[in-house]
């Protein structure tokens, strides 16, 4: 049974459902140097963030079948921050399975580090989509 | 290590500006992990039935509830077709939200 279609019958009749998931698109690192944000790399996946993409069409699918009905979408940055690059790397290979961080991301961290001072804390931002459904009750 | 998640409060913000009033709200959490997000909204719901097929993060999850929010949330370390099986659809009362946070 669709995960969406069994949360359906676990609503009340006027239920709704909030999802949040990121947009799947490469989620970038910036680094800050003497209050100043600089662009080093992207986070990239193993099976390139698919499951966010099998997430709108789950969505879309619930939508189509009658389901639910979409009452409002919006999307914030969710942020990741961490005191160095070489600490967010390693959270990020500790807790994110499919996480691939090419080895050019921390190589271009450390010339930032050489060119501009220090590196204060860095941070890796996803756009992340968040949207209420509304459970369409079947007569 | 200093990792913080979500540091400018971005996800809680959107979080409670969609789900409104929580308040005599009985809410259903999808993928809770170790209760990360759960703490945030929690405290405004009535009662909260928190999920994640992911045993060690509920363990974590169940020794980090806050003693105010006992009697409020409730774990299992189940996935959603296991708590259907075991909860199905009319054996107690259902959902007013039910929230898939990165789960879906």
């Amino acid at each position: 049974m669709h995960a969406l279609e069994i949360i359906h019958t676990l609503l009340a009749r006027d239920g709704c459902l909030i999802d949040l998931h990121p947009d799947g698109q490469p989620p970038p690192f910036v680094a800050w140097i003497g209050g100043q944000s600089y662009l080093f790399g992207r986070l990239q996946e193993s099976d390139d963030f698919i499951e966010y993409a099998q997430a709108d069409a789950a969505l879309a699918e619930a939508i189509r079948r009658g389901w639910f009905e979409v009452e409002r979408q919006a999307s914030f940055s969710f942020i990741t921050h961490g005191d160095s690059a070489a600490e967010l790397f390693a959270f990020l290979n500790e807790n994110w399975t499919d996480a691939v961080i090419a080895d050019e991301v921390g190589e271009r961290a450390q010339e930032l580090s050489l060119l501009y001072g220090p590196i204060s804390s860095v941070q890796m931002s996803e756009q992340t989509r968040i949207a209420r459904l509304r459970k369409i009750s079947r007569v | 290590m200093t990792i913080l998640l979500d540091p400018e409060e971005n996800e809680t913000k959107a979080l409670l500006a969609c789900a409104g009033d929580l308040a005599g709200k009985r809410v259903l959490e999808i993928g809770c992990g170790d209760g990360r997000l759960t703490w945030r909204f929690a405290p405004m719901a009535a009662q909260v039935i928190a999920i994640d097929a992911d045993a060690g993060k509920i363990s974590r999850a169940r020794q980090n509830l806050p003693p105010e929010l006992r009697e409020r949330v409730t774990f299992y370390a189940c996935g959603l077709e296991q708590f259907v099986a075991r909860f199905p659809p009319g054996s107690d009362k259902p959902f007013d939200l039910a929230l898939l946070s990165w789960s879906l």
